[in-house]
């Protein structure tokens, strides 16, 4: 049956290599691909060749017998992207993908998914809809799936198997979340002060019933945006405002389930631009919401809580000097809770495909750098129902970005430059603290310094080829008062450095190294159902450095086809127990063609 | 809160429905695609007729409606009087008189069949032969309506503009109607399927029409009606405003009433040559705008906002009598949305520290100026009076601070 439908797959590919191929889409077919005459069913998709050695070593393996001390590992993937248009208002789509692993043969190791699926179209040129596939993203304290940890400004080197990450766990480009269900989306135009108003509703199903305890849960919500004519035609005072809602629940009448929770947030946001001239712009900007969380034993509500927050800012724009500048009051109450913008993108208690126990007692790693630059196996694009682990020395103030609950501060940011500049800069800055004392009175203060900067020197030499230079720099520190066991006191230091060089016409040299430094100790909970603290096991005593460096080179075939070669080496330094201590490295070729 | 959130949704949605209801709302129009989409200019067909029927009227009124006639308009066909051939349509109309709601003819060429001018849009245009039965019209109140065989419409006005000659006489004229001055969006005209041409008659008129036809069009290429002048950098200090007239004699303001005489007079009788400007004022009730202004730049706005730092005005000046710190003139500028930013003239302004009958000469830097004014878009330099007083100016400059 598998070598059937491999057959059928392969006349396939070939029916779609002798095809007229053009260019990769984003989730849907470009704009200009839908004026291709006579054609209405097109095939695009990726290509990947990805074949690395992994190796560990240090102080940690000493006694290790089960330990391999080099992994060859590897995969060569196709996926099909077949897009057709049966007319001018209906497109479906599907992604076939064909994997093989490295080392595999004659059908082993082969596998072959359909890994996307989805129709869209338009009602009467006035609704939009889409069923199957969909990234969908409200606002950061709805629906948003904000940036992993463990980066400021990522160093190209490091950028091909994070876009492998990326690309296997459906992270677009616009903090979106991948979701399976419908959208609807359409828009009113009005004649007076409000100019037009933008509603998009949209549910999906997160999870499927097993038939016995775990309900099916489904995903729904929408926004509903309003955006004024010109107030002051002089000064371009405009409004945008509206609501967003997001709401999880289990659908107990699916199989014998009977438990199940509801999750809903409701905001109101605003943007208001006070001016817009032709050397400064000045936005008020907000959101504020409430959040509800209550679990039912059938029609009984077992457990409830909610709480509020409130997101009020400022930002200024200054033109000739290129310079946007902003200002925030943050206060997200410690029951705050939405699934659809806390749930993180790492998980760190997942299993790790790369030596995820090591040590004579094969206790698990903690992920790492290098787990993060690297192993798509513990990020995960599903939502979780209750607050997700996180590592403090990655971070600490905001671990579930701006709707980390129990904060309240202010964030400043400042950011100079586009990607056409010779400098591009962004400095943020949060001086944060707890509102709710965890396991005391006592309130946790933050402090979270970033600093970006890309300095594309091909632009101050007058160079014609890319050579660029970029950094990354992340402050922060934790401390706590009280009692000396109250007291909490632990910084980290993440420091990113990249260059990359085109020595020669479409031929690169990626160079990156990123440094974390962290000391002290901290308080970390275990987080139960419902986000209700179950234990604090002990204070973590932290003093590890964690080295990782990079050097290879790549060639660009064409935009969105290249071939790199890499050696990174990461050493994990624990200054506590050097025991502890261990290198990892790698060496990898990957051949990507989006086609 | 969960009572104010119920509230509000209410009251959104009784607000929703209620605009849609009053009818001041409409559903925006949706694509497939977001965006912009790049569509492809289509080429110039060789031949017209391999895409449409080119002729819509020339010799018999097949496919014609609208041949009547009743208290609104009168249409018939005549070979008394004809561009070409043997017939013309003969149209007289007010349908005012009649109180009827429309007035107009039909055409539906080539046997009503639908056709595609997609291709052509861009390169062809509706002519047509006309004249008056007597006299000159100033105008043709003719709207060209292209209907699609979906209902849907597109209108062009016959504009003067499409005129052989300025008006209609009684000499036969060409008039072109280019297919992409048609307003396609409004009634959502399908220029894939045209059933018909129809011709709304307006107002009233009496005219032959004759030789209704699609040929190619190529608009004319605009000739600028004016040369522009190339200027010199505004910015490019010292320029001198006034030095015996002003620069370009780009001025105004210098008026004379019972408020205030303001005048360029030669300064012989001061014994110091060329012309000086002589201001005496005094502020009373009923006063016009006390204030004489300038452009340096030919009234063409001035980009300042990078320069407020290094640069300037200077001017020299003198009472007429007396001595003071202090004078009640206020020098500054107006942008174009007549916003103006002034300062008085204060004793810092002078190396002296006091205004007497001995010429000094005044410095005023730009940063001086106070803000909340549009320095990007300068229009002019102001001097404005109060008070009352009489003093001479001269030398006029915008400067360079470190000169």
């Amino acid at each position: 049956m598998k070598k059937q439908a491999l057959r059928y797959s392969m006349v396939l590919l070939i029916f779609a290599l002798s095809t007229n191929i053009g260019y990769s889409q984003d989730g849907s077919s470009t704009a200009s691909e839908k004026e291709e005459q006579g054609e209405k069913i097109r095939f695009n998709g990726l290509g990947r060749t990805n074949l690395l050695q992994t190796g560990i070593d240090g102080n940690l393996l000493e006694g290790d017998t089960l330990t391999p001390r080099s992994l060859t590992d590897g995969e060569f993937l196709l996926d099909l992207k077949i897009n057709a248009t049966p007319n001018d208002k209906t497109e479906v789509q599907t992604i076939l993908r064909l994997r093989n692993e490295f080392g595999g043969f004659f059908g082993s190791g082969m596998t072959i998914e359909v890994r996307e699926l989805w129709a869209r179209g338009v009602i009467a040129n006035r609704v939009k809809y889409r069923v199957g596939d969909m990234d969908m993203k409200l606002s950061k304290y709805t629906l948003y799936n904000y940036d992993e940890e463990g980066h400021v400004n990522q160093p190209a080197a490091f950028m091909p198997q994070k876009e492998i990450i990326y690309y296997e766990q459906f992270y677009g480009t616009d903090n979106t979340r991948r979701l399976q269900g419908a959208n609807l989306n359409f828009g009113l135009q009005f004649t007076d002060v409000i100019r037009d108003m933008e509603f998009t509703g949209f549910i999906a199903r997160v999870r499927g019933t097993d038939f016995f305890t775990i309900p099916s849960r489904f995903v729904s919500g929408g926004e509903l945006q309003f955006s004024t004519y010109s107030l002051n035609d002089s000064l371009k005072t405009k409004a945008d405002f509206g609501f967003y809602l997001a709401h999880t629940f289990d659908d107990l009448k699916s199989g014998e389930a009977n438990t199940g929770i509801r999750n809903t947030v409701a905001t109101f946001n605003w943007d208001l631009k006070i001016w817009d001239l032709k050397n400064t712009a000045l936005h008020f900007m907000g959101e504020t919401g409430q959040s509800w969380l209550v679990s039912k034993n059938d029609s009984v509500d077992f457990y409830s809580s909610d709480d509020s927050f409130l997101d009020l800012g400022a930002s200024l724009h200054l033109k000739p000097q290129k310079v946007h500048v902003d200002a925030s009051f943050l206060d997200v109450g410690p029951e705050f809770f939405s699934i659809g913008a806390q749930s993180k993108r790492i998980e760190y208690d997942a299993t790790k495909k790369y030596y995820n126990r090591a040590g004579e007692a094969q206790d698990q790693r903690s992920p790492t750098l290098f787990d993060i630059t690297r192993d798509p196996a513990i990020y995960t694009f599903q939502l979780s129902d209750k607050l997700m682990p996180y590592d403090p020395r990655f971070s600490n103030t905001f671990p579930y970005g701006r709707a980390t609950p129990n904060r309240r501060g202010i964030t400043v940011g400042a950011d100079y430059g586009k990607n056409t500049d010779k400098l591009e800069a962004r400095l943020d800055a949060a001086i944060m603290s707890e509102i709710r004392g965890q396991g005391t009175t006592e309130l946790k203060n933050f402090t979270l310094l970033k600093a970006a900067a890309t300095i594309h020197i091909d632009k101050y030499i007058d160079w014609e080829k890319n050579l660029r230079f970029t950094l990354g720099y992340q402050y922060e520190l934790t401390d706590r008062g009280g009692l000396d066991v109250e007291k909490v006191n632990l910084s980290s230091n993440l420091l990113e450095l990249g260059i990359e060089a085109e020595i020669f016409t479409d031929f690169e040299v990626l160079l990156g190294a990123k440094l974390l430094q962290a000391e002290g100790s901290d308080y970390i909970p275990r987080i139960d159902n419902f986000n209700i603290v179950s234990d604090f096991p002990g204070r973590s005593i932290i003093d590890d450095t964690e080295t990782l460096l990079a050097g290879g080179v790549r060639y660009n075939f064409k935009e969105g086809i290249y071939i790199t070669l890499q050696y990174h080496a990461f050493s994990s330094d624990n200054n506590l127990n050097s025991q502890q201590s261990y290198n990892l490295n790698q060496i990898f070729v990957l051949y990507t063609m989006n086609f | 809160m969960r009572s104010i959130l119920h509230m509000i949704c209410q009251h959104a949605t009784l607000f929703f429905f209620g605009l849609m209801l009053f009818g001041c709302v409409q559903f925006k129009p949706q694509t497939l695609y977001d965006g912009l989409e790049p569509i492809e200019k289509p080429t110039k067909p060789e031949i017209l007729s391999i895409v449409v029927e080119p002729v819509i009227f020339r010799d018999n009124a097949k496919d014609m409606w609208g041949l009547k006639s009743d208290s609104c308009q009168t249409v018939s066909l005549t070979s008394e009087f004809t561009h070409s051939g043997t017939e013309a349509i003969d149209l007289e109309w007010n349908p005012a008189a009649g109180g009827c709601d429309f007035a107009g003819i039909g055409i539906g060429w080539d046997s009503y069949v639908g056709k595609d001018l997609t291709s052509i849009m861009d390169y062809a245009a509706i002519q047509f032969y006309v004249r008056s039965k007597s006299g000159r019209m100033f105008g043709l109140p003719i709207v060209l309506t292209l209907e699609d065989h979906s209902g849907g419409m597109g209108f062009s006005y016959t504009d003067n503009k499409y005129f052989e000659r300025t008006a209609i006489d009684e000499e036969w004229q060409k008039v072109v109607v280019p297919l992409n001055s048609f307003e396609m969006e409004k009634e959502n005209l399908d220029p894939s399927n045209i059933k018909q041409l129809q011709l709304e008659l307006q107002q009233s008129g009496k005219i032959y029409l004759d030789d209704i036809e699609l040929v190619y069009y190529t608009p004319e290429p605009i000739v600028p009606w004016m040369d522009e002048e190339v200027l010199p950098n505004p910015l490019s200090t010292p320029i001198v405003i006034f030095d015996k007239k002003f620069i370009n004699d780009n001025y105004w303001g210098f008026i004379k009433d019972d408020c205030q005489n303001f005048e360029m007079k030669p300064v012989d009788s001061l014994n110091e040559g060329g012309d000086i400007i002589h201001a005496k004022w005094e502020e009373k009730e009923g006063c016009k705008l006390m204030t004489f202004g300038a452009s340096w730049h030919k009234w063409k706005p001035v980009d300042l906002s990078n320069v407020l730092g290094s640069k300037g005005f200077s001017f020299r000046i003198k009472r007429a009598d007396g001595s003071s710190e202090s004078l009640p003139i206020k020098v500054g500028l107006e942008d174009y949305d007549r916003a103006v930013t002034y300062v008085m003239l204060l004793p810092k302004y002078v190396a002296e520290g006091n205004y007497d009958t001995n010429w000094r000469v005044v410095k005023i830097p730009l940063s001086d100026l106070p803000k909340g004014f549009d320095f990007s878009r300068t229009k002019q330099l102001m001097f404005n009076f109060e008070e009352a007083g009489e003093v001479f100016i001269d030398d006029i400059k915008f400067i360079d601070l470190k000169d």
